[in-house]
């Protein structure tokens, strides 16, 4: 019995090639789409679940509160760990500490052949690391490999990169010509779902000898290090937690005051989707996205099985004849049911199949796009193939349910006569159209968000920066000889006709990164001892082409200017009490030195707001002081700025390189773009975006399926009625017209919903961005014109159907009852 | 008005050919009242379509109003068909969703005719038929007879010079049958063509010219009258 359902099944399928085709595709997009995005979810969430205790280790974090700042930061100062270790050894096993040297070049010379390799992620770790996380050591002893000052463990891929083939064990790496370090491990790389990357690990007990000196290691101002603690077996985060508060008391001795700070313990699992502190190792990811691709993959899967069923049950209609029929020559309800219910499995199947082979096509693709490496087994595993299995079975079920027992309950003499049983009820209609509506309305909010999206992140991108992006070369300079031999530097890249200004700066403009320095304003008592600083060379406004609202920058003609002047940007303005630029000028700053001194400093200058930090955070406060010659530079200014002549990037560089080269020997020449630094640190939005716009592509293809299998569902349906109206006279734009028309209506509906909807969501996305695009005629412009658009693609899809009726012989189409 | 010459129709479906019209040579003239006959599937509707325009011949030539026609393109036969020819079909092919009023008023409709003149001519043309009372009635609401009576005054609506009826009594019985045949001979009385297709020699006594079709050929053909042989 079931086989000769089975060949009805293919039969009826085979008959109506073109409608079987859409069906299932449409269906096969959805849950191909669906399997796409879990991919992705299944990526985002199984981050630092390899660590095989990584449901004990939690990070400790550190906010600092004040009247004027709420910072919160990943990072502790160095006692911290050793110290929490120490005082509650009942509930912690472990700690483990990470301080990044914030050293933008890492070069490493092998001693032997003295070649040198740039190395990105570089950790001084505790020797705890190992025991701490799952990393494996393919050579070395992990318990010890750590212990000894100066050993470094080092990724197999680095190994090879350093050492070819040869063992590396016990071989010498040099770091910035002077420092030398054994390789004293070997490790496999940490898999792609790490919160941090390792290139290089080196032991913590080398920063006294690295840094000359072991009194910043026991400072509790300076918060640089990652700290981690793998609590014992049994341990409650919060049973710890709880004790912070008088840890923080005991410990924090030198906080200033009015100045309060927390810790917290933050999961391991967590930080990647959920933290987004200040100083994150690595840019994370969002639980936001995860949430929002979840819903878009159950909306257009809902939307492709709905779809599905709806052209499945409205093509069965046209099928009561058929059962009529049957029933007369004596099939049973049951026969009858089983013959549609096959056939739903049938189809189901065969969406499932293309499903499978559409994301087998894909995947390479998508990865490429997300960058981030999704192989089939992250969907060949145990759940989600269970949850496809179930998924078929509600798809088959309900796709063929609905017909299944609407037609095998006829009675066959009402469907032998009259027309009418056979006619789509109101109710059934005005699902149809619910639908279409639904669908159209997601895909224009979809489409509108992304395009939203996109405007505000090229907003964010060009506008707001206040400083200039195109033609700037940035040169990470810390401990290089060019950090030293800053302005033989300047002078000789000068000369070349490419270069317009040398300047340089203590941190990335636009970075997330923030310094803080002890610059006070005079007789304020509400004003916090600390503001935001750039440390900078001579000529910083005019490289960066900053705008100069009142005084003057630092100048050469005033040598004295790095001991008694700085600049101040707009907003500072507030904490001075100053009306306009110009009373600004004159006032007093104080500096307070590691020996408690305090310097005065006069504002020279007041310049026009420009985002010192990240363009998602408001424009703060900000001091800008010039930093003079010799060993404050080699500290606090780590990166070289310069401005190419505008069509001469080639050239620039190029002098730039030579120039590099002669006054440098030992570094390599490393240099990035600023505008392509400032798209890399928001890669993740960028990302983002396409992402989304690819769903949303997605989402209108599934929804224009949908329509195209309804209107010619439609069109066949009244192909009767089309016929009549041509004996009568009708034309062909007549008949198209009439088809298209109530379609039409459905997306301008379509569009009308989706306009509030939309403008509610971006009103609070857009809420998180300082700096947002304004809402007003540019939003009206995008609702007509993408209102437009879909009734463009809605036309083009059902006219071809509309068209295709309206052209068939009126004879054919009348004899079809 | 009407002339054929050498005529064929053949059906192709699934590798088997059904040559339904097989040499049809015709001549009907203007104001003729003429009925095909012959047994089922002799090709007496596939007849009425193609000289209704519906379809195009096989083979043959067709000179409609002295125009050829076999080989013109849907298009251009549906511009032909507008305002000249009226259709009148045995299963009425009203459609369901528009009232009596409405479905008369369509082919005006598609001449483009402006509204009040619409309703003046649709409204007449039901008149004539005695459905006035029934005018916003929906078609499934009508006995046979009725949706017949309607069907003619859509026919009848747009001054039609030929009107094409396929067993236009084949669903009524022979009361509302006469009733339609006397409607129809009304109309050609008044001036109007009409070639019907029936299998009733009562309702073929109407006719003053009849053709007998068989397997797709023309085996007799009668005229009254004075016309032609
Ligand atoms: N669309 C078609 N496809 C294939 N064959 C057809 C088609 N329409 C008609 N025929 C065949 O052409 C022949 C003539 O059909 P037609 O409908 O003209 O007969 P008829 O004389 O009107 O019969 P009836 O009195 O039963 O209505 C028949 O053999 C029929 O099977
Ligand atoms: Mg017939």
């Amino acid at each position: 019995m079931i086989k000769n359902y089975l060949k009805i099944a293919f039969r009826n399928l085979g008959k109506r090639k073109g409608f079987t085709f859409i069906n299932v595709l449409g269906l096969a997009i959805g849950i191909a789409s669906c399997l796409l995005i879990a991919a992705y979810v299944l990526h985002e969430l199984s981050y630092d679940q390899f660590h095989e205790k990584s449901d004990r280790i939690y990070r400790v974090t550190q906010t600092t509160e004040t009247s004027s700042k709420n910072e919160s930061g990943a990072t502790t100062p160095f006692p911290v760990g050793p110290t929490l270790q120490n005082d509650f050894s009942g509930q912690i096993e472990k700690t483990v500490r990470f301080f990044d040297m914030q050293e933008e070049v890492r070069t490493i010379l092998n001693a032997q052949t003295e070649e040198s390799f740039r190395v990105d992620h570089f950790y001084v770790v505790d020797s705890t690391f190992f025991d701490v996380f799952s990393a494996d050591l393919v050579r070395g002893n992990p318990k010890t490999a750590l212990d000894e000052p100066r050993s470094a463990v080092i990724t197999e891929e680095q190994a090879r990169r350093f050492f070819g083939d040869e063992n590396p064990i016990g071989k010498q790496l040099i770091f910035k010509g002077v420092e030398e370090f054994t390789v004293t491990g070997v490790m496999k790389a940490l898999p792609e779902t790490s919160h941090f990357q390792v290139d290089m690990l080196v032991s913590f007990n080398s920063l006294p000898e690295l840094y000359g000196s072991r009194e910043f290691l026991e400072r509790w101002f300076w918060n640089p290090c990652w700290t981690y603690v793998l609590l014992k077996d049994g341990v409650a985060p919060q049973e710890l937690e709880s004790q912070f508060s008088g840890f923080v008391d005991k410990n924090y001795a030198d906080r200033e005051k009015g100045e309060t700070i927390t810790l917290s313990l933050q999961s391991l699992t967590d930080i990647h989707l959920y933290s987004n502190l200040d100083q994150e190792m690595e840019a994370n990811g969002s639980i936001f996205y995860v949430y929002l691709f979840s819903v878009v993959a159950v909306l257009i899967l809902v939307i492709a099985g709905i779809n599905f069923m709806n052209l499945s049950t409205a093509r069965s209609t046209e099928r009561a004849r058929e059962v009529g029929i049957r029933r007369v020559l004596g099939a049973q309800r049951g026969q009858l049911f089983g013959q549609f219910m096959g056939e739903s499995m049938l189809m189901t199947g065969l969406g499932f199949l293309m499903a499978l082979f559409l994301v087998y096509l894909s995947l390479p693709w998508f990865n490429k796009f997300l960058n981030i490496p999704l192989g089939a087994e992250v969907i060949m595993n145990g759940k989600v193939i269970a949850g496809l299995l179930i998924l078929f079975v509600i798809v088959a079920l309900l796709a063929g349910l609905y017909p299944a027992l609407y037609l095998s309950g006829f009675k066959p003499v009402s469907i032998m006569h009259g027309s009418k049983s056979t006619q789509s009820g109101a109710g059934e209609k005005l699902l149809r159209k619910g639908l279409v509506v639904f669908q159209f309305t997601l895909s224009v909010v979809l489409i509108i968000g992304t395009l939203i999206v996109y405007l505000q992140l090229q907003h964010m991108q060009d506008k707001k920066m206040g400083f200039d992006q195109e033609q700037v070369v940035v040169m990470p300079i810390t401990q290089t000889l060019i950090a030293w031999e800053f302005d033989q530097f300047k002078e000789k890249a000068l000369k070349s006709p490419h270069i317009t200004g040398v300047t340089g700066m203590s941190k990335i403009l636009g970075s997330d990164r923030q310094i803080f320095s002890k610059y006070s304003p005079a007789n304020q008592p509400d004003a916090p001892p600390t503001n935001m600083t750039l440390h900078v060379r001579h000529d910083f406004l005019e490289t960066y082409g900053i705008e100069l609202l009142a005084g003057r920058s630092f100048s050469r003609d005033y040598p004295a200017d790095a001991e008694n002047s700085i600049l101040i940007n707009k907003s500072m303005l507030n904490q001075i009490n100053a009306q306009t630029p110009r009373d600004a000028l004159g006032a007093r700053f104080y500096y307070t030195t590691a020996e408690d001194e305090r310097k005065p400093f006069e504002v020279i200058g007041v310049v026009d707001d420009f985002n010192y930090t990240s363009i998602k955070k408001e424009i703060s406060p900000l001091v800008i002081n010039l930093v003079k010659e010799g060993r404050p530079t080699v500290r606090n200014i780590e990166f070289a700025t310069v401005k190419l002549a505008a069509g001469s990037t080639q050239n620039g560089i190029e002098d730039l390189r030579a120039t590099w080269k002669g006054v440098n020997h030992i570094d390599p020449f490393t240099y990035f773009f600023q505008d392509e630094k400032l798209k890399e640190i928001y890669k993740s939005e960028a990302q983002m975006s396409s992402v989304s716009g690819f769903f949303t592509l997605l989402c209108i293809l599934v929804a224009c399926l949908g329509l195209f299998g309804l209107a010619s569902y439609t069109a066949s349906r009244r192909t009767k009625e089309i016929g009549i109206r041509k004996t009568l006279g009708a034309s062909v734009p007549n008949i198209v017209a009439l088809l298209s028309k109530d379609y039409l209506k459905l997306i301008v509906i379509s569009n009308i919903i989706a306009w509030p909807v939309i403008y509610y969501l971006v009103v609070q996305w857009l809420q998180e961005f300082p700096y947002r695009i304004e809402l007003g005629w540019n939003l009206a412009a995008i609702f007509v014109t993408v209102g437009i658009v879909t009734i463009g693609i809605g036309l083009l899809t059902v006219s071809y159907q509309s068209l295709r009726a309206a052209l068939i012989n009126p004879v054919d189409s009348i004899q079809q009852e | 008005m009407i002339k054929t010459n050498n005529l064929k129709k053949v059906y192709t479906t699934d590798e088997v050919e059904t040559t339904a019209l097989n040499g049809i040579d015709l001549e009907i003239s203007e104001g003729e009242f003429c009925a095909i006959m012959g047994p089922s599937g002799c090709g007496k509707s596939t007849l009425l379509n193609i000289l209704g325009l519906l379809d195009n011949p096989t083979e043959g030539t067709y000179q409609f109003l002295d125009y050829e026609v076999s080989d013109k393109s849907e298009r251009e036969r549906a511009r032909l068909r507008k305002g000249n020819i009226g259709f009148v079909f045995q299963s009425f092919n009203l459609i369901d969703e528009l009232t009596v009023f409405e479905n008369v008023e369509l082919p005006l409709l598609y001449l483009g005719m402006p509204e009040d003149e619409r309703k003046e001519k649709a409204e007449a043309a039901i008149d004539r038929m005695n459905m006035i009372h029934r005018r916003n009635h929906f078609p499934q609401q009508l006995s046979g007879g009725q949706q017949q009576r309607v069907a003619i005054s859509r026919a009848v609506v747009a001054n039609a010079k030929l009107i094409l009826a396929d067993e236009p009594t084949g669903n009524l019985d022979s009361d509302h049958g006469d009733e339609v045949m006397k409607l129809l001979a009304e109309l050609n009385d008044q001036g109007t063509t009409i070639v019907m297709v029936t299998h009733s020699p009562h309702d073929a006594g109407y006719a003053e010219h009849t053709i007998n079709l068989f397997d797709g050929q023309i085996v007799q053909e009668e005229v009254e009258d004075g016309f032609h042989v």
